[in-house]
């Protein structure tokens, strides 16, 4: 299930698939900020650590519904002027048509992930029947 | 390292992360958090001392800790917040709600 990074054009790509486990997010994370730091791209890692937990834990909580038996495929591609981030989960999807990215009020325990996909990804997309996010980042584009 | 460590001095609940305040994390504090409130406790500290990160969940649950305390006249405090978590908050306008300081 692991695999190891692997180097291609420059690029180090993270795989997994993962089970539907919320610890499992903690470790995948913690393995990419290790790898962001070997490869020096420490001033991203707090947005990029952001845009996969969130991705993360949408697939596991709102995709695949905290089945067991469902997992979530994640790819982590680390290149010199792009970091691109996809997960796919197990679910239905979602109407990505009329996503919410509006930072809700004070007072609302939820819906700010969409909000800080815009806040740290360039680009945000979607497949067709949306349960796979892919986040796009410009490396040194950004003030977030 | 533990997720969290409590103080509770019966009036004020200080949960010290011993890293990320993340949704994994925020599963296990949750029941801990509601216990020391349904016991009594008004004021709850949390200390981010040791946080890099805190993702939706996690500023979903300091929301709902101080809605909570909000009816009890209660308040919620967030200390030694990291620059990158305070200007996360400031973009959600929440760190004035949550009674955010910066780590020294």
């Amino acid at each position: 299930m692991s695999e190891t990074p692997i180097p291609s054009r420059g690029c180090r790509t993270l795989r997994r698939a993962m089970p539907s486990d919320l610890d499992a997010v903690d470790a995948f994370c913690a393995e990419a900020r290790r790898t962001m730091v070997e490869l020096g791209m420490s001033g991203e890692i707090f947005p990029v650590a952001m845009l996969l937990h969130e991705s993360l834990v949408n697939a596991i909580v709102h995709g695949n519904k905290r089945a067991v038996g469902k997992r979530v495929c994640v790819t982590v591609r680390l290149g010199t002027r792009w970091i691109v981030l996809r997960v796919t989960d197990e679910g239905a999807g979602f109407d990505w048509r009329r996503p919410d990215a509006t930072v809700p009020g004070v007072e609302s325990t939820g819906g700010r992930g969409l909000p800080i996909y815009a806040m740290y990804a360039d680009t945000v997309s979607f497949n067709e029947c949306g349960n796979q996010v892919t986040l796009v980042r410009k490396r040194g584009g950004r003030s977030t | 390292m533990n997720a969290f460590e409590l103080r509770n001095d019966g009036n004020v609940l200080t949960v010290a992360l011993g890293g990320d305040l993340t949704a994994a994390v925020v599963s296990a504090l949750k029941p801990a958090v509601q216990k020391a409130i349904d016991e009594g406790v008004s004021n709850v500290t949390f200390d981010l001392g040791k946080a890099t990160l805190m993702d939706s969940t996690g500023i979903g649950f300091m929301i709902a800790v101080y809605n909570t305390l909000a009816r009890k006249k209660g308040a919620t405090r967030v200390t030694n917040v990291s620059g990158d978590i305070m200007r996360l908050l400031q973009s959600m306008r929440l760190d004035q709600r949550l009674g955010a300081t910066a780590a020294s």
